[in-house]
C-alpha cells in the first residue's frame, strides 16, 4: 500500500557496539513517523552485536562490511536502501521522539538533497551543543554551531567555498541524489565522511540544506579509534582525512596550492601542539606524545599523496536497489511498539514495566535541578522523573544552566536554558517579577522546541518562580501546576511588603488559573491557596498528590541500635537557615535541651538565607554569628555545616538519631520523609502539611510553631527514651514504605497528566485538530 | 502597598511578547530582527555625532522612520501568511477527514450551500494584488525616490547676497552628498525589504487560491453529502 509519504531507510554503522546499539533500537521503537526501515551495517566486530541482532528478525536488515571503513560501510547501507531518504545515525546516538517525522518533512520539498539536525552531546559528564547548523570551507576549516543561518554568513578562512554541513551522527539524503553524486568517499575510514558529501552535493548543485530542529542526542562511546572521553584515540586518522579533504576539496574548488599547502601545514602543526599541550598537561605521556606526533606525521603524508594521486573511491551512479515506496520496505515498528517503555540512553536500561498504553512525554519545569543544585523545588522534580521513568514514560526538564545544552541524568533528558534579561524591561524595577517573567519566557521557548521534536504532551511546572507562566498564558500545551510553598505566603512569613512581592502574588494567582490541573502535595497546602487567592473549587481538575522519595536499600537504614552503650546523642537539622524554617525557635530550644540532656550534639545543615529573609538587615549577622554571639557556651555542641552535597547528607541522615525541623509553614516536609526513609524518629511543627507526613506519636512527635520550650520538651522525650526512637524511626519507615515512594507520587501524577491532556483537548478541539 | 499595575497588565505584556515571539521565530523574522539590529547600531552611531543638530539628522530620522513602516508592513505580511497558514491547515484537516469521493469542480454558486448544522460562513474578501500594486512597491524601491534635491532661499541682501547664496550652496551641497551617500546605502536595505514584500505578496496570493480551491472542493463535498443524505433517508422511509 503506498501511503504517498516518503519512505526512510535508517542507516546503522556499528562495530563492537551492541550496549548503544541497542538503546539506539528501542529508542527508534518511539518514532512518531513510522514508515522507516532500519539497516545495520556491522563491521569485523568482535561482541555479540549479531547475536542481539538476530532478535530483531526481519525488523532489522543486516550487512556486513569487511574492514573497519566508515566510508565504505556508509555505501553498502546506501546501495542496500530502498527508501526514498536514506537517515544516518550513529550507534551511539539516540534520535528525538520526532527525529524521521521532521526529516520527512523537509523532504517534502523537492529541491532539496541533504539536510541534517541538531546534535546535542547529552553525556551527563560533559554536556555541550555539538552541531547545529554548522558550515565547512573547502580547506576544512569548519563553524559547527550557529544560532541562525544568518550568523557567520561568510566567515574568514583560507577556504574559497563555504558550504553547509550536517554531521554524520545525523544526515539524511535523498537516497537519488546521494547515488548521482557517487556516495560516500571510502577513503574516509573515520571522521570528514559527512563534509565531503556535503562539499561535494553541493558542488554538484544539490541543496544541501541542515536546520536546527531534528534533534540527535549524541552518548559518546568508546570504539577502535578512540576511548570515550579521554585522550587516547587513533587521531592520526583524522589528520589524514582532513589532509586529503584540503587538497581533493581544495583543487576542484580553485583554491591555491600556495593555500593548499598552508592549510595543510597548518592542521599538522595544530596537532602538534595539541599533543605537546596534552603532555604538559599530564594527560599523555612521553612515549604517548613521541608515537602520536610520529603517526600524525606519517598520516599526513598518507593523506597528501592520496590526496593528490589517488582517484576517489566512490561507488558507481546506476548500482543499488532500485526499489521505492513503503511495499519495497519492511516496516521496522510493529504493534508492540507504541507501548514499549522509554530507555536510559546512558545505562541502556529500561523499565521493566509492561504499559497498557503508550508512553508518556512529560516535560517537568524546576530552575534548580540535580546533580548541581539540591534544593526543594529541584529535588521533588528529580524524584518525580524517577518515579515517571521508572514507571516507562519519557521525561524532560528543563532546568537553569550557564549556557544552553542537554544532558540525561536520574532517567531524564535535562535540558539547561541560560537566563537572558532580553524582555519585559518595563519591569526592572520589579527585581523578582522582572527575573521571573524572563526565565519563564526562556522556558516557554524551549518547551516549543520540545514539542517540536519530542512531542511532548504536558508541561508540569512549580508554582514557585512562575516557571511555566508564560507557557501557561500561551495555551499552547496543558500546563499541571503543583501548588507547593507560595511568593506570597513567603511574602507574609517575611513581612515583605513591597511591589514586587505584591506583583509575584498577583502573578501565582494568574497562573493558578490559567493552569489546567493543580496538584497541591497536601490538603493543608490546598485549604492555604484556597485562602490565599480565593481559589473556587475545581471539581475533577485537582488532585493531591504526596512527595514520594526512593526507599533506601534495607541494609543502608540506621534505626536506633538499642543495644548501644554511649549516651552521645546527635540530633539533626536539614534546612536553609532562614525564619520560616524555624531555625530561630530551634536557636532558642537548644539551651533548654541541654539544660536537661548533657550529651546532644546539633548538627545543622543547609545554606545561610539570613540575607534574603531580612535578617542579616535587622542584626548585621548571619544566623551561625548570631547564635555564637547569642549562645557562646553552647558553641561546642553545635555545628554549623552549610549547604552540603547529596553523599555528606545521606552520611548525616544514616549517623543521627533524631531529626528536627521545627518549621514555620512547609507546605509538605520533604525532609522529614528523607529521615524517615533512613529510620530515623522525627520532630516537626503542626504547620502546613507536616502533620500529613508525620504522624504525632507515631512516626514522630509535633509540637506548635514557634514553641521553644515545646520543641525541647519534645527533642528530650525522645531522646530519653531509646524504645521510643527506635520505634518511631522503624515506623516512619512502613509508613514511607506504604505511602510515600517516588513510584506512587509517579503514578498519582500519571493519571494527572493523563487527566489534563483530555481537559485541554476537550477545551481546545480545535488545536488538537491541528495536530 | 497596592501598585499601579495589576496582574492583568503582566499578562497583556506576556501575551504581547508571544505575539512577538511568534514573527520573529522563523528565518524571514530573523532576517527582519538582524536588520533591525543593524539599523539600531547605524542610528546610535548617527546620532552620538558631535553636530546633532545638523539638518541631515533630520533627513535620517525620516528615513528611519520609513524603515519602521516598512518593517511594520513586513510584519503584518508574515502575520497574515501564518493566518492564513493556520486557515491552510483547517481546511486541508477538514477535507481530509471528509470522504475522498469527490471530483473537483471549480469554485462557483455552490459555495453559498449550507447544511442546516452548518452556521453560515461569511467569506472571507480575497486579498487580490493587482500588477498595479507590485509596481507600486518597486517604484517606492528606487534610488530615485531617495535623492534630496538641493533647496536654497536666494538673498536679496546687497553686496554680500551673492556670496552668502554661494556659501549657502556650497554647505548644502556638502550635506547633500553626504546625505545622498547615505540614501545610495539605504537603497539597497529598501530593495532588500522590497524583495521580500513581493515575495511575501506572490506567496499570500497563492496561498488565497490555494485556500479557495480547498474550500471550494469542501463545499462540493458538503454539497454531495447532503444530496447522498437525502437520498439515504429517501430510500429509508
Amino acid at each position: 500500500m503506498s501511503t504517498g509519504r516518503p519512505t526512510i531507510s535508517v542507516i546503522i554503522n556499528t562495530i563492537d557496539r551492541v550496549g548503544p546499539l541497542r538503546t539506539l533500537l528501542q529508542a527508534l521503537e518511539h518514532q512518531s513517523y513510522p514508515f522507516f526501515e532500519v539497516i545495520v551495517v556491522v563491521g569485523p566486530t568482535r561482541d555479540n552485536t549479531l547475536e542481539m541482532l538476530s532478535e530483531y528478525g526481519d525488523r532489522v536488515r543486516v550487512l556486513r562490511c569487511p574492514t573497519a571503513n566508515l566510508g565504505r560501510s556508509r555505501n553498502i547501507g546506501l546501495l542496500a536502501a530502498r527508501g526514498d531518504i536514506v537517515a544516518f545515525i550513529d550507534d551511539d546516538a539516540v534520535p528525538s521522539c520526532r527525529w524521521l517525522e521532521q526529516i520527512a518533512r523537509l523532504f517534502v520539498n523537492e529541491n532539496l538533497d541533504a539536510t541534517g539536525g541538531a546534535v546535542y552531546l547529552a553525556h551527563p559528564n560533559n554536556p555541550t551543543t555539538q552541531h547545529r547548523i554548522g558550515i565547512i570551507s573547502s580547506l576544512a576549516e569548519q563553524i559547527d554551531v550557529r544560532s541562525s543561518w544568518l550568523e557567520h554568513l561568510v566567515p574568514p578562512g583560507d577556504g574559497s567555498v563555504w558550504v553547509a554541513r550536517m554531521m554524520g551522527t545525523n544526515m539524511a539524503f535523498r537516497r537519488r541524489s546521494l547515488m548521482e553524486v557517487g556516495g560516500f568517499d571510502e577513503f574516509f575510514e573515520w571522521v570528514y565522511d559527512d563534509s565531503d558529501v556535503a562539499l561535494r552535493l553541493t558542488s554538484a548543485g544539490k541543496i544541501v540544506h541542515p536546520v536546527k530542529e531534528a534533534v540527535v542526542y549524541h552518548f559518546p562511546a568508546s570504539s577502535r579509534n578512540r576511548v570515550a572521553f579521554t585522550y587516547t584515540g587513533k587521531w592520526w586518522l583524522q589528520t589524514k582525512s582532513a589532509v586529503y579533504f584540503c587538497i581533493k576539496n581544495g583543487l576542484a574548488a580553485g583554491d591555491t596550492y600556495r593555500a593548499i599547502a598552508r592549510r595543510v601545514l597548518h592542521l599538522v602543526h595544530g596537532h602538534w601542539l595539541w599533543y605537546g599541550h596534552l603532555w604538559r598537561e599530564g594527560k599523555l605521556s612521553f612515549l604517548q606524545l613521541v608515537r602520536m606526533r610520529f603517526a600524525d606525521i606519517c598520516a599526513a603524508i598518507v593523506g597528501a599523496f592520496l590526496g593528490a594521486f589517488l582517484p576517489r573511491q566512490l561507488i558507481s551512479p546506476g548500482s543499488g536497489d532500485e526499489g521505492e515506496g513503503t511495499q519495497a520496505i519492511q516496516l521496522f515498528q510493529t504493534n508492540n511498539s507504541a507501548n514499549t517503555p522509554s530507555v536510559d540512553p546512558v545505562d541502556g536500561v529500561f523499565p521493566l514495566v509492561s504499559l497498557p498504553s503508550p508512553p508518556l512525554r512529560v516535560c517537568l519545569l524546576s530552575s534548580a535541578y540535580p546533580p548541581d543544585q539540591f534544593e526543594g523545588v529541584g529535588r521533588h522534580t528529580n524524584l518525580l522523573a524517577r518515579g515517571l521513568f521508572e514507571c516507562g514514560h519519557t521525561v524532560h526538564v528543563i532546568a537553569q544552566g550557564e549556557r544552553e545544552q542537554t544532558a540525561f541524568y536520574d532517567g531524564a533528558y535535562v535540558h539547561r536554558i541560560p537566563l537572558h534579561l532580553d524582555r519585559y524591561f518595563q519591569y526592572q524595577k520589579f527585581s523578582g517579577l522582572y527575573y521571573a517573567l524572563n526565565y519563564s519566557h526562556g522556558v516557554y521557548e524551549k518547551v516549543r522546541r520540545l514539542m517540536l521534536n519530542e512531542g511532548i504532551q504536558v508541561v508540569d511546572s512549580p508554582l514557585w518562580q512562575l516557571e511555566g507562566l508564560v507557557t501557561a498564558v500561551s495555551g499552547i500545551l496543558p500546563v499541571v501546576l503543583r501548588l507547593q510553598t507560595a511568593h506570597r505566603q513567603i511574602a507574609n512569613i517575611q513581612g515583605d511588603r513591597d511591589e514586587d512581592a505584591y506583583l509575584m502574588g498577583e502573578m501565582e494567582r494568574v497562573f493558578i488559573e490559567r493552569s489546567t490541573y493543580l496538584v497541591p502535595n497536601s490538603r493543608a497546602m490546598f485549604e492555604a491557596m484556597e485562602k490565599l487567592y480565593g481559589l473556587t473549587p475545581r471539581e475533577g481538575r485537582y488532585l493531591i498528590v504526596p512527595h514520594g522519595v526512593v526507599p533506601v536499600p534495607e541494609e543502608d537504614i540506621r534505626p536506633f541500635d538499642l543495644q548501644r552503650k554511649t549516651d552521645t546523642f546527635t540530633v539533626l537539622y536539614v534546612g536553609r537557615l532562614e525564619k520560616r524554617k524555624g531555625i530561630m525557635t530551634l536557636f532558642q530550644a537548644i539551651p533548654l535541651v541541654m539544660q536537661k540532656v548533657q550529651n546532644v550534639k546539633f548538627i545543622i545543615a543547609g545554606g545561610d538565607n539570613s540575607i534574603h529573609d531580612g535578617f542579616r538587615h535587622q542584626t548585621g549577622m548571619d544566623y551561625p554569628s548570631y547564635f555564637v554571639k547569642r549562645y557562646p557556651s553552647f558553641v561546642s555542641c553545635v555545628h554549623f555545616l552549610g549547604a552540603v552535597d547529596e553523599e555528606v547528607l545521606r552520611g548525616l541522615y544514616q549517623t543521627c538519631d533524631l531529626f528536627v525541623a521545627p518549621s514555620l509553614y512547609e507546605s509538605f516536609g520533604l525532609v522529614f520523609l528523607e529521615a524517615m526513609n533512613y529510620a530515623k524518629p522525627v520532630v516537626g511543627c503542626h504547620a502546613g502539611g507536616v502533620p500529613e507526613v508525620v504522624a504525632h506519636g507515631v512516626s514522630g512527635l509535633l509540637v506548635e510553631p514557634e514553641d521553644p520550650a515545646a520543641l525541647a520538651d519534645a527533642i528530650v522525650s525522645l531522646l530519653k527514651s531509646p524504645t521510643k526512637l527506635y520505634e518511631m524511626g522503624m515506623a516512619g519507615r512502613q509508613l514511607l514504605l506504604e505511602k510515600f515512594t517516588h513510584i506512587q507520587m509517579a503514578r498519582h501524577f500519571e493519571q494527572v497528566y493523563r487527566a489534563a491532556i483530555q481537559i485541554w483537548h476537550a477545551q481546545s478541539p480545535d488545536i488538537s485538530s491541528e495536530e | 502597598m497596592r501598585p499601579h499595575l495589576t496582574a492583568e497588565d503582566v499578562v497583556s505584556d506576556i501575551e504581547f511578547e508571544l505575539i512577538q515571539g511568534a514573527i520573529s521565530q522563523d528565518e524571514l523574522g530573523q532576517a527582519i530582527a538582524s536588520v533591525r539590529r543593524y539599523q539600531n547600531k547605524m542610528r546610535g552611531d548617527l546620532f552620538q555625532q558631535k553636530h546633532r543638530r545638523d539638518k541631515s539628522i533630520e533627513i535620517t530620522a525620516r528615513q528611519f522612520q520609513i524603515n519602521d513602516m516598512l518593517l511594520t508592513i513586513l510584519q503584518e505580511t508574515v502575520a497574515e501568511i501564518q493566518s492564513l497558514r493556520l486557515e491552510f491547515l483547517r481546511t486541508a484537516h477538514l477535507s481530509k477527514s471528509a470522504k475522498p469521493t469527490y471530483k473537483y469542480e471549480p469554485p462557483v454558486e455552490k459555495l453559498d450551500v449550507v447544511t442546516p448544522t452548518q452556521p453560515v460562513r461569511k467569506k472571507q474578501p480575497l486579498c487580490v494584488y493587482t500588477p498595479e500594486d507590485f509596481r507600486k512597491v518597486e517604484n517606492r524601491m528606487r534610488p530615485e525616490s531617495l535623492q534630496v534635491e538641493i533647496s536654497v532661499r536666494a538673498t536679496k541682501m546687497p553686496f554680500v547676497g551673492a556670496v552668502l547664496n554661494r556659501l549657502r550652496v556650497i554647505m548644502h551641497n556638502l550635506v547633500l552628498f553626504y546625505i545622498n551617500r547615505l540614501a545610495t546605502n539605504q537603497v539597497v536595505v529598501n530593495q532588500t525589504y522590497g524583495d521580500y514584500i513581493l515575495r511575501l505578496m506572490h506567496q499570500v496570493q497563492y496561498q488565497q487560491e490555494q485556500i479557495a480551491m480547498l474550500q471550494a472542493q469542501i463545499e462540493t463535498l458538503r454539497a454531495s453529502l447532503l444530496t447522498e443524505e437525502s437520498a439515504t433517508d429517501r430510500s429509508l422511509r
